[in-house]
């Protein structure tokens, strides 16, 4: 039962990530390239291994594999999924987090591929509702997008003299400085003169 | 009046003799061939296109091979076969029931694939191809019907090449007492699921024997055995309802 269950969750994501893939041509074209190309994937928390084909300009996911895949990418999930979205491919596959074994050149061909899907969202939407609408919709969701984040930026600004400066509940970032520069002037003092107390403890007179 | 062997065979709880259940078994595709697919997704409540996707990853195929889907009437696993042999690979849709083989030829004209996909009206016992043509065979839900299963079975072997490997999916035997107890009960309710949809109820009596006398996991795998297979092992989906038997060609 639990490998029919594995399967469908595969079957699904596999079809929701087709779709997506079918929204940027670009993407599509990358894969072409890459036909047959197998990749197997093991996130070890949690403890997950799956296997990726490229069939044409589609993914195909499966749970068993019965030969040995081009390449293996083991990581955590956060690992992983840095791996999906980072621009820089190399580092992205050298993070001591991961660990890539086999064809190196195919695990990375096929990282940059769909790491660079980038699909025109306004494009797709305007297919439903029309362009006018979607400029609309667009243009607010920008005013909105400025608009949480510069609020953001100043509610923490806030909230951070208020503690800081008004309520004194914490120190500022200045006095935290000079403390720990402190602690450490004392933490060498008192290392000098444990070890003028051992030389003196060991001279003979 | 041609003369008839006294030897004879099960159709389903029936004995029939043997050079009759071809014909009768043809009878019952002829019949519910329009319907197929609709009545598999009704009868196995959509679980079979997982058990499919399965059996499709035991296939080990990979771009350029070819394969032989024997017994795949309306093209099911055909279809799933293209994309992963891709253009430089070869795949072919075989059946004995030209109804059944023309409702998958029309489907893969209809999904442009007739380009990747070859049509052959073949009988598993005697198929008629080259020795050492195909890297996989692949047999799903139709070895059952076949009147002389070892005859299929060696034929199977015989168009395989060294190395390559054989995969039967096929109902079989519940190993729980609990599942199969359950199995039973849904199963009876085929043959009225068919005669609403179908209006044919006796082809769909016909598919619950059928699967009652077919061979149990252990016993199929020791006639693939028998027939030459070598690294034969069996997968059990849903308890055992449904088994994937996997065989190879040694190398030579």
């Amino acid at each position: 039962m639990l490998t029919l269950f594995n399967t469908a969750i595969l079957a699904s994501t596999e079809s929701m990530l087709n779709r997506l893939i079918n929204l940027d041509p670009p993407t599509s074209n990358k894969l072409m390239g890459l036909q047959g190309t197998t990749l197997t994937l093991h996130c070890t928390s949690p403890d997950i291994a799956f296997h990726v084909q490229v069939q044409g300009s589609t993914l195909r996911l499966m749970s068993h594999l019965e030969y040995e895949a081009d390449a293996s990418i083991t990581g955590s999930s956060r690992a992983l999924m840095n791996l999906l979205t980072s621009s820089d491919r190399t580092a992205a596959l050298h993070r001591p987090d991961i660990q890539v074994r086999g064809n190196m050149d195919k695990a990375q061909s096929l990282q940059a591929a769909l790491a660079g899907m980038e699909i025109d969202w306004e494009y797709q939407l305007s297919k439903w509702i029309g362009d006018i609408p979607v400029q609309g919709i667009s243009t607010t969701l920008e005013k909105f997008s400025s608009y949480a984040s510069e609020s953001s930026t100043n509610l923490r600004h806030d909230i951070d003299n208020y503690l800081h400066q008004e309520k004194r509940l914490f120190p500022e970032q200045t006095e935290l400085t000079l403390f720990y520069q402190r602690i450490n002037q004392l933490r060498s003092r008192i290392d000098r003169m444990e070890a003028r107390l051992q030389f003196l403890e060991q001279s003979p007179d | 009046m041609t003369e008839q062997s006294d030897k004879t065979t099960h159709f389903g709880y029936k004995q029939v003799p043997i050079e009759e259940k071809a014909e009768h078994v043809a009878g019952v595709f002829h019949s519910v061939a329009q319907k197929y697919d609709i009545m598999n997704d009704l009868m196995s409540l959509g679980s079979h296109r997982l058990v499919k996707r399965y059996a499709l990853e035991l296939t080990a195929l990979r771009s350029g091979q070819s394969v032989l889907d024997l017994a795949g009437g309306t093209g099911d696993f055909s279809i799933h076969f293209a994309p992963i042999v891709g253009p430089e690979g070869t795949v072919v849709l075989a059946d004995i029931n030209e109804s059944m083989l023309r409702i998958g030829r029309d489907r893969i004209i209809d999904k442009g694939m007739s380009r990747h996909i070859s049509v052959s009206l073949a009988d598993a016992e005697q198929l008629p191809f080259e020795d050492n043509s195909f890297d996989c065979v692949c047999i799903a839900y139709g070895l059952r019907n076949v009147t002389d299963k070892d005859a299929a079975l060696r034929s199977m072997l015989r168009v395989l090449k060294p190395g390559g490997r054989v995969v039967i999916l096929e109902f079989s035997k519940p190993g729980n007492p609990l599942v199969s107890k359950a199995y039973d009960v849904y199963s009876k309710l085929w043959p009225i699921a068919g005669q609403v949809v179908t209006g044919d109820k006796d082809s769909y009596q016909y598919l619950v024997e059928s699967i009652r006398m077919h061979p149990d996991q252990e016993t199929l795998k020791q006639m693939m055995i028998d027939a030459g297979y070598t690294d034969c092992k069996y997968h059990n989906v849903m308890g055992g309802v449904c088994a994937i038997h996997v065989g190879c060609k040694a190398s030579a």
